[in-house]
């Protein structure tokens, strides 16, 4: 139970990584450090996920899916990037296939 | 407006997210080798470096970061599993091969409507649509 807790940080963290990477392309480079900063985080908890037990394929894949989709659905509320229905469903397809090929 | 400057400028960011997947996929398999090899550790920090900063440059050419993740994540993944069955013996299974073409598929969709929503937005900044 704890190990999805974990694994919960972890993809929130990194998402937010991600974003913040976008911000630091627009906005100051001090956002670079809150990149950093929340790739250390989601890297350590993703660990912490493994270290409760959980396997490394499915915690990966799970993490990445999870990024995969969070981070467009976030980009085109916060940045207005374009989301069409065939770019939706590219990125479904992608995250599950990267699950497949992880618990595969 | 967007104008002529714009394709070598995306062209441009293409060619960086190819070397931010180099980047990343060779820093995932060194992690693995690095078990052994300690030395790895090394190539394991700079891939992971070059990837995120070819990131940033990528995104600074004008790709939306939805699109640019998702590819970024697709690639590593699909080739990070290929090359472990090719350089570590892994074994492989038919599930790997069908979650591969599920991910190019993605990928292919990704570009295409991309690729469609870019030509609407230029249409409607040239108030004409695209030929």
């Amino acid at each position: 139970m704890i190990a999805w807790v974990f694994l919960t940080a972890a993809i929130v963290s990194e998402v937010a990584a991600t974003l913040c990477l976008r911000m630091a392309v627009t906005g100051g480079r001090g956002w670079y450090v809150a990149v950093g900063l929340g790739y250390v985080i989601a890297f350590s908890c993703l660990s912490l996920t493994l270290a409760s037990g959980m396997d490394l394929a499915v915690a990966y894949g799970i993490w990445a899916a999870g990024g995969v989709a969070l981070t467009a659905v976030l980009s085109h509320l916060l940045f207005r990037e374009p989301l069409t229905w065939v770019m939706g469903l590219g990125i479904v397809l992608v995250a599950t296939g990267v699950l497949i090929v992880e618990l595969g | 407006m967007a104008g002529t400057a714009e394709a070598p400028r995306r062209l441009r960011g293409w060619g960086l997210l190819v070397v931010a997947i180099i980047a990343e996929v060779s820093g995932s398999l060194s992690l693995k080798g690095a078990l052994t090899h300690p030395v790895l550790y090394a190539v394991v920090v700079a891939g992971f470096l070059i990837a995120f900063t070819c990131l940033a440059g990528v995104l600074r050419a004008g790709i939306s970061l939805g699109v640019a993740y998702s590819v970024w994540a697709a690639f590593g993944v699909a080739l990070t599993a290929v090359l472990s069955v090719i350089i570590y013996a892994e074994p492989f299974s038919w599930l790997m091969g069908a979650g591969i073409i599920v991910i190019i598929a993605g990928v292919l969709c990704i570009e295409l409507g991309a690729h469609a929503a870019n030509r609407s937005v230029e249409g409607l900044d040239t108030a004409e649509g695209p030929a």
